[in-house]
């Protein structure tokens, strides 16, 4: 536990200086200030439009820019929103220069406990800066320091956008410089952002199919949809040139292992590589769903354009205040439910059943059926804990011995080697259960069973994925008794070996 | 439109099964949304019984539109289904009550066609049915029964009943149970709710729609034809009223 979480407080200094980036805007939206009319002056927004403004001027090239500019822009854009004169404005443009920049010429300070070094410690931030002075007409011009440029960046939605591609950069990097911890923590992160990608493309998708009610937010999610799904390109192209770069740096490894460092490199790369394929794989699922989400979802939502939807409908308002306050009678609740319930299934019966073949019921009353036993809900979720899964992996360890490396095995020929090998395994009820549930789950792939029962298999596919990708199973008519307790259908299993090299 | 034999009966395949499970998935789905004569088909066919066909997500759901559409599931189904042997009309007709303002909390802006919060805790649907039911109350006892003459199930029954039960029985160690009290009803119109598979229990008493509400309110309510038809229908009892 403590080694997992122990990069929870690494770089908290860094991260803290960039909160502490915002405080100057927050320190703004603490101020008081009315305009003529007594209305709050929207200090927060003024703050972040001054560093726009000088953004702006930044990039156009304009090295004098004044508190006078900013404040003649601020009254050029306030169009009737304040009661603000010039002079109002100016007062305003100096407060806002004033906290980005303090006076006293002493830099903004931001006090902190830092938990990684366990001391107090402080950051230093400089948002905006003296850029040259006009000593005739006394006017001082500004341009955005370092940490103010960060500020404006970290405005734009352009972090999280990229943020996949700015790690798989930095481990190109590392990769190449050998830092193979550093890499390996890069690949963590990256986990994050494909899961939070994943998360976006849902909300992208569940988007697409209740929202689209124009021809304007259509072509705005087709826009949208053609960016993810260009964008996954991109980054898969880059994944698979830095599993490449990784293949090949773990060959060159491999060659010389003479010291205890070089094989402690080797594992770490050996690891790396195991781990990018996982984020790889993750990620090629997630450009697969991205081009489905192109051809199906988006098309169907263009078809359903036809319908014409409204732009906004207040449910609370519209429904629910009139059918309690005016009030509407209480049957017609149910008319405004309908929409939402299932619907009506009859059920009926027909004579000719009697003449179909028919269940056998033994003298207690309990139905026997020629049908494989299949295991509820509820059993499956008690078997999925972290137990059975253990269990589970042991039974398969000993499968694989029992195996010598074939691919193919009945249960009949498992069950006498068994007996020789570890007899205690066929008094226990979950050998059979293991059987059950992988005979109703085959074939048993590793990204199948994460969607629909967790991770039942988990020890059992660890155990077997560098050689093969899936197990399947199939039942073979004999029933075989092995104890006096216990009876079970015999089944083959073959283990399968998929197109890909066993990622 | 000329159809084919086949397209007929693929679109006919896909109707019965919608219409036996109330939804359909998989192959049925992509053929449903692949081929333009068969969705055709299939859409025309549940509007002759009154209903419509929404797809979300994965699944396509089968939604009875009309009062007198054969599909729509009965209070006596319900009650049977559902609930227990001593739940009356009422008790059903206050059910639908409470859900209508779980879910007008979820849409309660002309901003936006989006829920304006993640999800609601129980404790806060009670209050907002709380205060609906005190707002019915200032109306008086009197005119109440004045206005709802005509129709067999009144307002009067459901606040008498309500008022009799304590926000939550304090004596009971969960207010899930069969206990008796305001929380409790919840929790059944809750239990309802997660099998209609309206809203997810998320814990710790807090409730979120799901994407199958959602998308009933986005592209029913939200519907121009449909809006109409309701706003229609609620403007239509009030006119009656003032008739009388």
């Amino acid at each position: 536990m403590d080694l997992e979480l122990k990069g929870i407080t690494e770089n908290y200094r860094e991260r803290m200086q960039r909160l502490a980036l915002f405080d100057p805007l927050f320190r703004l939206e603490n101020k008081r200030e009315k305009d003529e009319k007594n209305q709050p002056i929207d200090y927060f927004g003024y703050g972040l439009l001054t560093l726009l403004f000088f953004f702006e001027n930044m990039l156009i090239r304009n090295k004098k820019t004044s508190t006078q500019d900013l404040a003649q822009y601020l009254f050029a854009l306030n169009r009737g929103e304040y009661s603000l004169s010039l002079e109002g404005f100016e007062k305003v443009a100096r407060t806002i220069v004033e906290t980005f920049r303090p006076p006293s010429g002493k830099r903004n300070e931001k006090t902190f406990y830092n938990w990684e070094t366990r001391e107090y410690e402080s950051v230093h931030y400089s948002i905006l800066k003296a850029d040259r002075a006009d000593i005739n007409s006394n006017t001082q011009y500004y341009k955005l320091d370092e940490q103010g440029l960060e500020l404006v960046f970290a405005t734009k939605e352009y972090f999280t956008e990229f943020q996949l591609s700015i790690n798989q950069l930095v481990l190109r990097k590392q990769l190449e410089k050998g830092e193979f911890i550093g890499a390996l923590r890069q690949i963590d992160e990256m986990h994050i952002d494909v899961e939070s990608l994943r998360n976006r493309m849902t909300i992208v998708k569940h988007e697409i199919q209740r929202n689209i009610i124009s021809d304007e937010t259509y072509e705005r999610y087709k826009q949208m949809v053609e960016d993810i799904n260009a964008r996954l390109i991109r980054e898969n192209e880059e994944f698979s040139e830095l599993h490449t770069f990784v293949k090949e740096t773990k060959n060159r490894l491999a060659y010389d292992m003479n010291s205890e460092k070089e094989r402690k490199a080797y594992e770490l790369i050996l690891q790396i590589d195991r781990e990018l394929g996982e984020v790889h794989h993750i990620h090629t699922m997630l450009l697969k769903e991205s081009i489905d989400l192109k051809t199906t979802a988006l098309h169907a939502a263009g078809e359903a354009l036809y319908f014409v939807g409204i732009d906004s409908f207040n449910f609370k308002q519209e429904i629910t205040a009139p059918l309690v306050s005016k009030p509407l009678p209480l049957v017609a609740s149910k008319r405004l439910i309908e929409p939402f319930l299932k619907i009506e299934q009859s059920e009926t019966w027909s004579p000719l059943v009697i003449f179909s073949e028919q269940r056998i019921e033994t003298h207690d009353g309990i139905e026997r059926t020629n049908d494989f036993d299949e295991l509820s809900d509820e059993a499956l979720q008690e078997l999925e804990n972290a137990q059975v899964q253990k269990l589970f992996g042991d039974i398969m360890t000993l499968l694989l011995k029992i195996m010598e490396g074939k691919d193919v095995i009945t249960l009949n020929e498992v069950i006498e080697r068994t007996r020789v090998e570890d007899p205690n395994w066929l008094n226990r009820r979950l050998f059979y259960q293991f059987w059950y549930v992988m005979h109703q789950r085959s074939p048993i792939i590793h990204e199948k069973t994460e969607e629909s029962n967790g991770s039942l298999f988990e020890e059992v596919l660890e155990l077997i994925k560098h050689k093969y990708s899936s197990i399947e199973i199939e039942e073979l008519p004999e029933i075989t008794i092995v104890t006096e307790r216990f009876s079970i259908q015999n089944m083959e299993l073959r283990l399968m070996v998929g197109e890909e090299d066993g990622l | 439109m000329d159809y084919r034999q086949e397209e007929v009966i693929k679109a006919f395949r896909i109707y019965a099964k919608i219409s036996q499970k109330g939804f359909s998935e998989g192959d049925e789905l992509r053929l449903y949304l692949a081929e333009d004569k068969v969705r055709g088909l299939v859409d025309q066919f549940a509007k002759e019984v009154d209903c419509t066909i929404f797809s979300v997500g994965e699944r396509l759901y089968f939604v009875p539109l009309a009062v007198h559409s054969p599909f729509h599931i009965s209070n006596d189904t319900l009650k049977k289904t559902y609930f227990t042997g001593k739940t009356v009309n009422a008790d059903i007709y206050f059910m639908y009550v409470t859900i209508i303002i779980l879910i007008g909390e979820f849409y309660d802006s002309y901003q936006t066609t989006e829920p304006t919060r993640d999800f609601i805790s129980m404790n806060d649907w009670l209050e907002q049915v709380n205060e609906r039911l005190e707002t019915l109350q200032a109306i008086g006892e009197e005119e109440l029964k004045e206005l709802e003459k005509e129709y067999e199930y009144n307002w009067s029954a459901i606040i008498g009943k309500w008022k009799d039960m304590d926000d939550l029985k304090e004596t009971a160690k969960s207010q899930s149970g069969r206990t008796i009290s305001r929380l409790s009803f919840l929790h059944t119109v809750k239990r309802f709710l997660v099998m209609q598979e309206l809203v997810q229990d998320i814990g710790n008493d807090e409730l979120q729609l799901t994407e199958k509400a959602k998308v009933i309110v986005q592209r029913y309510f939200m519907e121009l034809e449909y809006n109409r038809g309701i706003l229609e229908f609620i403007y239509s009892i009030d006119r009656q009223k003032e008739e009388v």
